[in-house]
């Protein structure tokens, strides 16, 4: 990059045209401004901020000492080099009292001049870097500080409508904003957004004062503002342009005016406005807000490698020199590592875990956007957000669950007048919970609307094709209600804006299944309806004591934590009840399986090929229900890596992952739930038995 | 890819029409009526050229991240019409597509009669994934003529799937195999 490539100026002062011409041509390299006086400098400088002023010292009008002076004395603190011939000198000097920063002798030495400005444009160079970088430190750290109050304006908004005369809400949010604001202020670009926040805080004072009364205008526009705050913030990290507040202030100084009026756009212009912003929020990596007690902890566990490293070190060079190879020795070692494996594992799992709060947040936005835009009431519940999960399920879950709560609002919640007639208050409820239960954490949103028609859903179906009419009877409810989950199947006369694509809960089955859960629909007309989804808690890569079996050739790793106990199986123990091998076990009646009858939808064939003597029961558990299943051998116990399936093979039913081998070979990780849940609805007719004898 | 070896261009031999060639192998018999005269223009500088049987084949080297013999397929829990297994490449595991998904029941026949028993996987990465399928032999790059590929047409069965065109390599046919689209099919 050439010197003129930059915004970088250096301005020569001399009342002598032909001087200030060859010093300009001595300086070609560099972006060079003039000035015939003292004065016309001054007024260069108001346009102008040089790296660098070279003045001659006698001039016409003020000599260059005194436009030194005036200059410090308006805390202009440009480097100034004055010219001066050597019957000068001693004044010059003098000057320097004033703030020069060098002296150059006349009759110029054009090397000299050249390498003086050199010298400060180097220095200024540097000291532009200094700037950029303190002033990019400084914004960084308002993006973080901002971005961490402002997790909780979105929800405080709200609540400005729902609890309106919460002063300690509205003060909680008058602080945070106040931080903001002044935060923005002192970052390179962010006064706009700090007018913004200042023209918001103006009605905040006025609501705490109590002379002020919300509306859903002010709410809905403070959500407009709350979004622009956001984008503003992302514009300012990406160093690209911020978007334009200055209506967003206007709309915010008029609605402080008069809090009876109407906003200048209509109500429903401004949702779908805001509802787009939701929408269009990326999907980006965020990465992981790691606490500075969470990084002390992998500092210990750094530490106690490093010295088992050293250990280790001596040993081998012990052994190398000679050593005896103690056992006791080795097996210590092997304790050790194997606990700083554990500690590394747990604490890793422990970081990646982010709080299910951030995802729900914009839920309670959007059933307010959709109750406003369809004309009903709706309150939503979210009960267990302070659920930790894994951030990818987190992450995956907030982007699909926002179909599940738009279709409830929907289809689901009725009108005000419905509900009456129904005797139903008017208000519809939609409830998320989130629990976690042993490694599997449910989210489960249910309303209490109409709840799902059956009917309708198989008439379309069958309409579509996707159902055979003479089938149509014989299909259970659950199963009606999958067909929910089929790409494109929605039962909606129209599409809304809202929902009726048929996308929303094909995304949210496809979503479950790629995180390695499953997602079922229950209803009661008239009541409501239910949406369960599960998650097993981890899916990027986990370590699980498993056992591994072999089945059909294939080798199986079944966590430990999903296997009751291991039994021979003996087929005089197995009775046949309605189609499916069962067996007592621990005072219940068990049915018992082979893993591939299951997964294919088939009855076990007891005594023939796999399910001969010599085989084994594995009793696999899931929550409360338990499942035989028929192995060929158990080989071993081990710690399994597991590694989700890639999105090629999405997902194996029945499995949840694979693990290798330190043979070399794979094993696939059993999911104890599918399986029950599949050797549940498994409807397979029984074949032909044949009992070993 | 070069490890694969680069043929000298008078090795390849021009493009013609099938239709008028005098004595066509039993493969290329088999492709006649699959031609139509649109030439197919595909991105790639570079194909890697494999053996199926009898048949010839080509993919765009882009895709092409490894060629690997002596793998172990190691069967899936599930019998799959779209996978036939997985291998161990480096450590990580990636599918193995089923030929059925691949070749049109026409060439399944023909890939039958193959000219040797080898196996060599030629494992593709297509962004963050990666899937293996499995040739007799796979070990030539040729520089693409865009003007010799020709496209297949809809009454080739099954191959306009996954294949984007053909070609002419030394007096062979040569089929096209696209890639994307196989991923597309495997997950849809």
């Amino acid at each position: 990059m050439t010197k003129k490539a930059l915004d970088m100026k250096v301005l020569l002062v001399d009342d002598e045209p032909e001087l200030l011409n060859t010093m300009k041509m001595c300086l070609d390299d560099f972006n060079v401004l003039t000035a015939g006086s003292a004065e016309e400098a001054l007024e260069v400088l108001k346009h102008e901020e040089p790296f660098l002023i070279v003045c001659d010292l006698k001039m016409n009008g003020m000599s260059g000492i005194e436009f030194c002076a005036k200059l410090r004395e308006n805390q202009v603190n440009v480097p100034f080099v004055i010219l001066t011939g050597a019957a000068d000198r001693d004044i010059a000097i003098k000057g320097l009292r004033v703030g020069l920063s060098d002296l150059l002798d006349k009759p110029m030495q054009f090397e000299t001049l050249l390498s003086t400005v050199q010298k400060h444009y180097d220095l200024a160079i540097k000291e532009k870097q200094r700037y950029i970088e303190e002033s990019r430190a400084l914004l960084l750290t308002f993006i973080e500080e901002a971005r961490d109050l402002m997790i909780d304006f979105e929800p405080s908004i709200l609540a400005l409508e729902e609890h309106p005369d919460d002063k300690a809400g509205i003060d909680r949010f008058f602080r945070k904003l106040h931080t903001v604001k002044g935060s923005a202020a002192s970052v390179q670009g962010g006064e706009k957004l700090s007018k913004l926040a200042h023209a918001m805080e103006n009605i905040l004072t006025l609501l705490k004062e109590g002379r002020y009364t919300i509306t859903p205008q002010l709410v809905t526009h403070f959500l407009e503002c709350n979004d622009l705050i956001g984008r503003y913030v992302d514009a300012l990290e990406d160093g690209h342009s911020p978007p334009d507040l200055s209506e967003a202030i206007v709309v915010l100084e008029q609605l402080l005016q008069n809090p009876a009026s109407k906003t200048p756009h209509p109500v429903n212009a401004q949702i779908s406005k805001a509802k787009g912003n939701l929408e269009s929020t990326p999907l980006e990596d965020d990465g992981v807000l790691v606490s500075a007690e969470k990084l002390d902890r992998f500092m210990d566990i750094a530490g106690t490698l490093v010295a088992f490293k050293n250990g280790f070190d001596g040993f081998v060079r012990y052994v190398a020199q000679g050593g005896q190879i103690n056992l006791a020795s080795l097996e210590n070692m092997n304790r050790t590592i194997m606990k700083i494996s554990d500690n590394v594992q747990s604490q890793i799992i422990d970081v990646r875990k982010v709080s299910l709060a951030k995802t729900f947040t914009k839920f309670p936005r959007v059933v307010r956007q959709a109750a406003a835009e369809l004309s009903k009431q709706i309150r939503l519940d979210i009960v267990g957000q302070e659920l930790a999960v894994d951030k990818t399920i987190a992450k995956a879950l907030g982007a699909s669950l926002i179909h599940a709560v738009r279709n409830s609002c929907d289809h689901g919640i009725e009108r005000p007048d419905v509900r009456k007639a129904f005797g139903k208050p008017t208000q519809g409820l939609i409830q998320i919970t989130a629990i976690q239960i042993g490694k599997t954490i449910s989210i489960i949103i249910k309303d209490d609307g109409a709840g799902l028609n059956r009917e309708r859903i198989v008439a379309k179906a069958i309409e579509r094709g996707l159902l055979d009419k003479s089938k149509a009877d014989k299909l259970s409810d659950e199963d009606a209600y999958e067909l929910l989950f089929l790409p494109g199947f929605s039962t909606a006369e129209k599409v809304s804006s809202l929902s009726g694509r048929g996308v929303g809960m094909d995304v949210i089955k496809t979503t479950a299944i790629n995180l390695g859960g499953t997602a079922k629909l229950t209803s009661s007309t008239g009541v409501g309806m239910t949406l369960s989804i599960s998650i097993p808690i981890l899916t990027t890569v986990m370590v699980e004591k498993s056992l591994l079996v072999e089945s059909k050739d294939i080798l199986i790793a079944i966590p430990l934590t999903s296997v009751s106990e291991i039994k021979p199986l003996k087929l005089s123990e197995l009775t046949l009840i309605q189609g499916r091998w069962t067996i007592d076990f621990r005072g219940a009646t068990v049915d018992v399986v082979d893993y591939r009858d299951v997964l294919e939808n088939q009855a076990t064939c007891v005594g023939k090929s796999s399910s001969s003597d010599g085989s084994l029961i594995v009793f696999i558990s899931h929550r409360s229900r338990l499942l035989g299943l028929i192995v060929d051998n158990v080989l071993d116990q081990f710690e399994a890596v597991i590694r989700p399936f890639d999105s090629i093979i999405g997902g194996v039913k029945g499995f949840i992952g694979t693990a290798l081998m330190p043979s070399n070979e794979l094993a696939f990780v059993l999911s104890a739930e599918d399986v029950i849940n599949r050797s549940d609805k498994s409807t397979g007719s029984p074949k032909e038995i044949e009992r070993v004898s | 890819m070069k490890a694969f070896g680069i043929f000298d261009e008078e090795d390849e031999a021009p493009a013609v029409d099938l239709g008028k060639a005098e004595e066509a192998t039993p493969s290329e018999e088999s492709d006649k009526q699959g031609l139509v005269e649109h030439a197919v223009s595909i991105p790639a500088s570079s194909l890697l050229l494999f053996r199926k049987g009898r048949q010839r084949y080509a993919v765009d080297v882009q895709y092409v991240k490894e060629v690997h013999g002596g793998l172990n397929v190691q069967k899936l829990p599930l019998t799959s019409p779209y996978f036939s297994g997985v291998v161990i490449v480096n450590g990580a595991v990636v599918v193995v597509a089923a030929d059925e998904i691949i070749y049109s029941q026409v060439d399944r026949q023909n890939n039958t009669q193959s000219v040797s028993n080898d196996e060599t996987f030629i494992i593709f990465e297509i962004g963050s994934d990666h899937l293996a399928i499995k040739t007799n032999e796979a070990s030539q790059v040729i520089n693409v003529d865009e003007v010799s590929i020709r496209a297949l047409d809809a009454s080739r069965e099954g191959s306009s799937r996954t294949f984007s065109g053909i070609t002419q390599f030394l007096g062979e046919s040569v089929l096209i195999l696209d890639v994307l689209s196989l991923v597309h099919a495997l997950k849809s």
